[in-house]
Parts: structure tokens; C-alpha cells; sequence
């Protein structure tokens, strides 16, 4: 049988840069390629060259056939037809992949048409796209615009309007990095599904083995634009032969070897929030609703949940970034409602609580270099040793070269930029650390790095910290009790063992399924519930 | 549904009403704090002695406090009379009526022309990202900054008028537009450029090519919809200038319009028509702000989600 897709030395170059260089691939006609590697490896240009949507500075030289076609030397109007009939692609951030202005109708209907506008049978057609991909209410989400959709949803609606040209291939560039986990599984089931009932191949790059180990029929490794390793996914797992790909199947098998802490002597509490309860102007529903918490000093409280549950507007009303509707919240004392009273009171409350976000590029001022990032932490500290001194100090602490001081946050790379985040944070000494999807960005081995530093950090710091996040495996390592929220409420909070032992709540038995889902996984929740028992 | 619509039209009806009133009220105010009165002119003219001018100013009503003018002059403006001019003594709505017309050719010319200008420059340097068009783009953005309309005015008049003397002095409406264009393509040509080279590699014009959609239908359905949006939040800054770009351009000009009577106007106290110049003013820069909101409010569905 010949494969459906070849590449053939494929070399990709911006200019006299060489981004990608010798890659193989051969994909047959309904098979599953994952193609897996960490940012910056080519897997995604790679991709990209193979459905003719690479930047227009980049060029693509080589061989890459799909069916009959030589696909470097197809026309704009040929590759339209190709388009149209036989390729399609959904992309990483589904949010950004929708028009803004356009309802789903109009959109889907340049799939299914080339109009804007739905026909009679054409309406049909749109119907069944989305009921094929789970989205039911069918006659809402037609009318509905892309800001009224949730993470998955508009994955699915792009996943409908690829479906639409009934593509022989499907190229899906990390479709699942923007979501949450349990999402995620059920993005990666329907594309599983839609394969075997469509007979469609799917090239899908992604950064996490974990997500594709069990759907993918063939692996293609990539390390720094090259193709280092391809195989039957069985085999390239149990049997890996590159070093990278050892380190990868590692990172995901065993996930986090964690130091040990000792519980803090004596505990006293450290952060309590009672009924809190808020709502966003013009919204329908609650965001949170009589959220109930406490935290002792030197402990680690997860707070788990998918995406929408109100973990993040949690976690901003708890540091005072935005003020409940009602109830109290109370950190060392002080109440976060008081930062905005006075400036005063606002570094008071900073020097005992702060916070770490998700996006580590937008947290940090580009013009600055890390240098005044953190001196300007400092200065707010109150500290009687001269600043400069305690930079370089500050950044060992987070396993940074001091040398790295004068960069700016464009000079560095993600899990750097966070280890600044986490610096800053640790300037003021507090008490306190809320950290908000800290690691949800980075790749496995940064996230497993990151989490080290922070816990190392808890036990040397003697500080509380809530880690908020929506991969239970990793937290379920290091986090002494987790609550799990649903829709603004939380569920469930206890011991983390107790709880993963009976999990009570359907929400903390979802977010299990999924998270425990491979079988390294499933080891570990037998191991936990064994324990627990 | 219905009353929502109702509602928020009667809220941003009120909300324009009332910008109007509160510069009409400065206006009133600050021209009067202006040292000396139409009286003071005709003296220093020596049309008139100290005794008529005594006279003169309590015929006029301008001997009264000026709380107690503006109590007048606001009980007739409520009734639709904006008062008689002092110096030519016509109604001042006829005035405003007959200049009306001169300043909106001028307004709507240098818009129109300015925008489609600045439009299709933006477009081609867009098309040619490297080219010559992306310096034309630059340049006419600093030269909308650093030369002032009645500057160039001058010099226009100058060269085309008195040197070649291809056109009148006064009175000719084509160097104006032309120089107000020039002005609004400025403005317009270089965020528009910057958010057509941004818009191109969104997202979601790589779904419309992954769909198989042709550029053009690329270009017309997803770019060019969602950079409208983006010019369209500064028509209210870019209508704001060339209003102040025509009130200049008809002094040096010499054309009959608004801005001319108005500065005229000033020159000579002459108050009622100082106001109602100024006032229609307002009236049309609140009234383009609210129609750039209302077509923005069209245009982008997250807006209408917000109110």
C-alpha cells in the first residue's frame, strides 16, 4: 500500500536559517501519526509545510506527497482544490482560530459552501457536522459567536469545519494545549472517533505523550528540527532509543519525584475565606458561591477543577485582585479588600501574600530587565541588606545564573521567565504564595522543574502556598489537601489521600478518570487507593 | 428585548444632550471673560462715544451679570432662538444655515477622499509589506503630525494661487480638500496598515485558507471586517481634527463656512454667534463619536455583549 502522505528530506528555512532539516515521515490512509517533540523542535512548521500553511518567509524544500500530488509544487488555486477536498487542519488555540465577528453558521458555511450564508440543505449538513462532534444544541451554537464558546466547544466547532470538506487527512497542531484535561480526553476521543468512523488519517503534533499514547498508531519524535526517532507508538515507547525520547517517555511515566516535606509544628491558619460569593456584572450565573477555606502555615492547599469552575477568580479575590460580592476573606490578619483603601495597606497585605499567574510573559514588564524586576520587589520588601546583594542571592534561590540579571523577559525562555515570576514573588519574604496555573504552559520537563523549585521552596521558606491548577496527577504528588470546585462552588476539600481514595464528588471522579488515564497512571491511583485503604 | 433597545437609545440621547449643554455653558463663559465687549470695538473704532456706547450696551443687554445673560440667552435657546448676531443683525440660525452647507462639502470631501486615500495605501503596503508603499505609509503618517493644515494652507495659496495662479485665492474648495485629506490619510493609513499586517496572521485567516477559501474572500470577509473595527475606534480623534482642520482651513481660504463666521465672529465679541457656531461644533463631533460607537456596536458582537 502506498501511504497516503510521504515526506521525503524535507529541510525548512527562513532565509539562510535552517529550521527543519531532513525529516521522513509516511503516513497511511486512516492511520494516527503523533508527531511529538517540545517547542521550537519543527514538529509544528513540519506540519504546517504539509497542509501549505507555512508564514510566507519561511520555504519548504524536499519532497511532500499527498495522494497523487507533489504538494511543495502546487498552485494557489490547486492547493484551494486540495483544500476543499482531500486536506484539512484545526490549530492550537481555538479561540484565536474563529472570527471574531462571524457567527458559527456563517463560518461553517465557507466550509460547507464558500457562502456565508446556510441553504436549506446546507442547514442540514452544518446540523449533523456539529452533532457529529458533540455539540447538540444545535440551533445555539449556529447563532452563537466564538466569545460566547467555551475552550472545547470552539475546538469542536473547527473540528466541524474541517470535517465539512471531508478531508482524507486531518493535520491537528497541538489542538488540545489550550484546554484543560478532562476537555482534552474528550478532544482526543472525538478525534479517535471521527477517525475509525470516517476512515481519515490524522497527523496530530503535540508536546504531551501522555495524551496521544493510546490513540496513536505511529510516532515520529522530533528534536531540534530533526526527526529523531519514528516507529509503532508500542515501540517507541517501550523501547525508545533516543536519548530525548527516553527523557520523554520518562518525564511522562513517572511523573514528579518530589523532596519530602515535614509537616509544619504547630500550625496556625494563615488564610480563611468564608462564604465568599461572586458574580461578573451582566453574567447569568455565579461565579463562586459560598466558597468556604483555610490554610496553616507551611501547608499546600490544591484547589482542582476544569476550566470555568471559578478557580481563577478565586484565586484573584484571595490576593485582592478583584473584591467578593460578599463574604470574608482574611490572610495573616489582613483583609485583601484593604488594598484598595491605601497604599499603605496595600503593601502591607503584599509583604505577607503574593501571587504567581499562568502567563509568564504578560507578568513581567518587557522593557524592564530582571534586574529592576526584582529590585523593584525588593525595595517594597523593607529589607535592611542592600538589594543588590540579595538579587543574585534571590536567584540562586530559584536555580537562576545571576548572570542572567541585565536580560530582558524577551532574552529568556518560558521556564526562566517563570522562575523570575517565582523570584519576585519571594522578594517580600511572604507568607503566603497563591499561584495560579503556574505550569500550565510549560512542557512536561519544565513543569516538573518548576513544581521541584516550589515545593523546595515551601519546606525551606516555611510559606503556605495554594496551587491552583487541573492536572490532579501532578498535584495530587505534592498538595497536603486539595478542594475541587464545580461551577463556582467547591465540592469537596480534604486530605488529598482520603479524598482520591472515595472520591464523593462526580467532578473529582471526572477529573481522576482523565488524569489517571494512562497506565502509569492507573498504577499510581491503585497505589494511592491501596494507601488510602 | 424591545425596551432594552428603547432604553439605551433614550440613555445615549440623554448622555449627547448633555455634552452639548456643558460646552455651551463653558462657551457662554469663557467668550464673555474675553477683555472687552462689541462696544469696545465700535470706540476704539471711533464709531461710537463713551456716552452711546453706555447706551448701546444696555440695548444689547450686555450691561446685565452675566449669570443674568445667560439666564436669558438659555430661556430663548430652550426655545429653539439662538438670538440675533450683534454685528449684522440677522438671526443667528440663518447665518449658521446659509455657512452649513460650504463646511459639510469641505468636512465630507476631505473625509471621504481622506479615508479612501488612506485606505487603499494601507492596502497596498499591506500587499507589498516591503515596498515603497510602506514608506508612503510613514511618511504620510509623520506629515499628517508635523505639518499643520494652515501652514501648508499658506503655502498652498501661495504657490498654486500667487505664483502659478492656476486657482482664485479665495473661495475655491479643491486645495482645502485636498490638504484635509492629506491629513485623515495620515491618520488613518498607518494604525490601519499596522492592523492589516497583524490581522493577517491571526488564527483565524489560517482557518479561512485551511477551509480553502480564495484571498480575496479571505481578504473582504475576515480581514478587512475586524481592521475595520480598529479604524473606526479612532474616528472620533480623527474627526475631531479635521474639524479643527476646517475651521482653519476656511480662514485662510476665505470660505463662507462655519468655522470663517465663527472666527470672524470672535473677532467682533459678536456673542450670540461665537455660541452658536461653537455649539454646532460640539454637536458634530458628538454626533460623529456616537455614530462611530453605533457602528462599532454593529460590527463587533463582543461589544454588545458588554452593555
Amino acid at each position: 500500500m502506498t501511504p497516503l502522505l510521504t515526506v521525503q528530506n524535507l529541510q525548512i528555512r527562513a532565509g539562510a536559517r535552517t529550521l527543519v532539516t531532513g525529516v521522513d515521515l509516511a503516513l497511511n490512509e486512516g492511520e494516527f501519526l503523533a508527531v511529538i517533540g517540545e517547542s521550537g523542535s519543527g514538529k509544528s512548521l513540519t506540519s504546517m509545510a504539509c497542509c501549505g500553511l507555512l508564514p510566507f518567509e519561511l520555504t519548504a524544500h524536499g519532497a511532500i506527497r499527498f495522494a497523487q500530488h507533489d504538494v511543495l509544487a502546487l498552485t494557489p488555486s490547486e492547493w484551494r482544490s486540495l483544500r476543499r477536498n482531500g486536506v484539512a487542519a484545526i490549530f492550537q488555540d481555538p479561540m484565536s482560530s474563529l472570527n471574531p465577528l462571524m457567527t458559527v453558521s456563517a463560518q461553517l458555511a465557507e466550509a460547507i459552501n464558500g457562502t456565508t450564508r446556510l441553504d436549506l440543505a446546507s442547514a442540514d449538513a452544518a446540523r449533523n457536522l456539529l452533532r457529529e462532534v458533540g455539540l447538540h444544541d444545535t440551533e445555539r451554537m449556529l447563532n452563537a459567536y466564538s466569545y460566547q464558546l467555551s475552550g472545547g466547544q470552539q475546538q469542536r466547532v473547527l473540528i466541524a469545519m474541517a470535517l465539512a470538506t471531508n478531508p482524507r487527512l486531518l493535520i491537528a497542531d497541538e489542538p488540545t494545549t489550550a484546554l484543560d484535561a478532562s476537555t482534552q480526553a474528550q478532544v482526543i476521543e472525538l478525534l479517535q472517533r471521527l477517525r475509525q468512523q470516517r476512515g481519515m488519517a490524522i497527523l496530530m503534533v503535540t508536546h504531551d505523550l501522555s495524551i496521544v499514547r493510546s490513540v496513536a498508531d505511529t510516532i515520529a519524535v522530533f528534536h531540534h528540527g530533526r526527526c529523531v526517532e519514528q516507529g509503532k507508538a508500542s515501540a517507541v515507547i517501550t523501547h525508545p532509543q533516543h536519548v530525548y525520547t527516553r527523557a520523554l517517555v520518562g518525564a511522562s511515566m513517572q511523573g514528579v519525584d518530589l523532596p519530602l516535606r515535614k509537616p509544619a509544628q504547630a500550625p496556625h491558619t494563615v488564610l480563611h475565606a468564608r462564604n465568599v460569593a461572586f458574580r461578573y456584572p451582566n453574567a447569568v450565573r455565579m461565579a463562586l458561591q459560598g466558597v468556604k477555606l483555610s490554610l496553616k502555615a507551611g501547608e499546600c492547599l490544591g484547589i482542582v477543577g476544569e476550566s470555568g469552575s471559578g478557580k481563577s477568580t478565586l484565586a484573584k479575590i484571595l490576593v485582592g485582585a478583584m473584591q467578593a460580592d460578599s463574604g470574608t476573606v482574611e490572610v495573616c490578619g489582613l483583609s485583601p479588600r484593604d488594598r484598595w483603601r491605601s497604599t499603605r495597606r496595600n503593601l502591607a497585605f503584599a509583604r505577607k501574600c503574593q501571587y504567581i499567574f499562568q502567563d509568564t510573559t504578560g507578568s513581567l514588564n518587557p522593557s524592564h530587565t530582571v534586574a529592576r524586576t526584582l529590585q523593584e520587589a525588593l525595595l517594597r520588601s523593607g529589607d535592611t541588606i542592600t538589594p543588590t546583594d540579595r538579587l543574585s542571592e534571590l536567584m540562586t534561590e530559584v536555580g537562576l545564573d545571576p548572570e542572567l540579571l541585565s536580560r530582558r523577559p524577551d532574552g529568556l525562555s518560558g521556564g526562566q521567565r517563570q522562575r523570575v515570576v517565582i523570584a519576585r514573588a519571594l522578594a517580600v519574604n511572604p507568607e503566603v504564595l497563591v499561584c495560579d496555573e503556574p505550569v500550565s504552559a510549560l512542557d512536561a520537563h519544565l513543569q516538573k522543574q518548576i513544581v521541584n523549585l516550589l515545593v523546595r521552596l515551601l519546606g525551606s521558606r516555611r510559606m503556605a502556598m495554594v496551587f491552583i491548577g487541573h492536572d490532579l496527577a501532578l498535584m495530587s504528588k505534592f498538595c497536603d489537601r486539595l478542594a475541587v470546585m464545580d461551577q463556582g462552588v467547591i465540592v469537596e476539600q480534604g486530605v488529598t489521600a482520603d479524598m482520591l481514595g472515595a472520591p464523593q464528588s462526580t467532578a473529582l471522579q471526572t477529573l481522576m478518570d482523565h488524569s489517571f488515564s494512562d497506565r502509569a497512571g492507573s498504577a499510581r491511583k491503585r497505589a494511592l487507593l491501596s494507601c488510602a485503604a | 428585548m424591545n425596551t432594552a433597545i428603547v432604553t439605551r437609545s433614550l440613555v445615549v440621547t440623554a448622555r449627547m444632550l448633555l455634552s452639548i449643554v456643558a460646552i455651551a455653558f463653558v462657551v457662554f463663559f469663557l467668550i464673555r471673560s474675553i477683555p472687552g465687549d462689541i462696544t469696545d470695538l465700535y470706540v476704539a473704532s471711533g464709531d461710537l462715544s463713551a456716552s452711546q456706547q453706555e447706551r448701546m450696551r444696555s440695548e444689547l443687554g450686555l450691561d446685565a451679570h452675566v449669570f443674568e445673560q445667560f439666564q436669558v440667552w438659555s430661556t430663548q435657546a430652550m426655545q429653539g432662538d439662538l438670538g440675533k448676531s450683534l454685528r449684522f443683525h440677522t438671526s443667528v440660525a440663518a447665518m449658521l444655515l446659509d455657512a452649513l452647507p460650504h463646511t459639510l462639502t469641505l468636512t465630507a470631501g476631505a473625509l471621504i477622499t481622506g479615508l479612501s486615500l488612506g485606505g487603499l495605501l494601507a492596502l497596498l503596503a499591506c500587499a507589498f509589506p516591503t515596498g515603497r508603499w510602506r514608506r508612503g505609509v510613514e511618511l504620510l503618517n509623520v506629515w499628517s503630525i508635523a505639518m499643520p493644515s494652515f501652514c501648508i494652507g499658506i503655502i498652498a495659496v501661495l504657490v498654486f494661487s500667487i505664483w502659478l495662479q492656476w486657482l482664485p485665492i479665495r473661495g475655491q474648495l479643491l486645495t482645502p480638500i485636498i490638504i484635509l485629506s492629506l491629513d485623515v490619510a495620515g491618520q488613518v493609513a498607518k494604525p490601519l496598515y499596522e492592523e492589516l499586517m497583524d490581522i493577517t496572521r491571526r488564527g483565524f485567516v489560517r482557518t479561512a485558507r485551511a477551509k480553502g477559501l480564495g484571498n480575496w474572500q479571505i481578504v473582504y470577509r475576515h480581514i478587512l471586517p475586524n481592521a475595520a473595527a480598529v479604524v473606526i475606534s479612532l474616528a472620533g480623534v480623527i474627526f475631531g481634527n479635521l474639524i479643527g482642520g476646517t475651521l482653519t482651513m476656511e480662514i485662510v481660504f476665505g470660505l463662507n463656512g462655519v468655522g470663517g463666521l465663527t472666527f470672524t465672529a470672535i473677532q467682533g465679541r459678536d456673542y450670540p454667534l461665537v455660541q452658536a457656531g461653537i455649539t454646532w461644533l460640539a454637536v458634530a463631533v458628538v454626533i460623529m463619536n456616537q455614530l462611530a460607537r453605533m457602528a462599532s456596536l454593529w460590527i463587533d458582537p463582543r461589544l454588545r455583549s458588554i452593555k
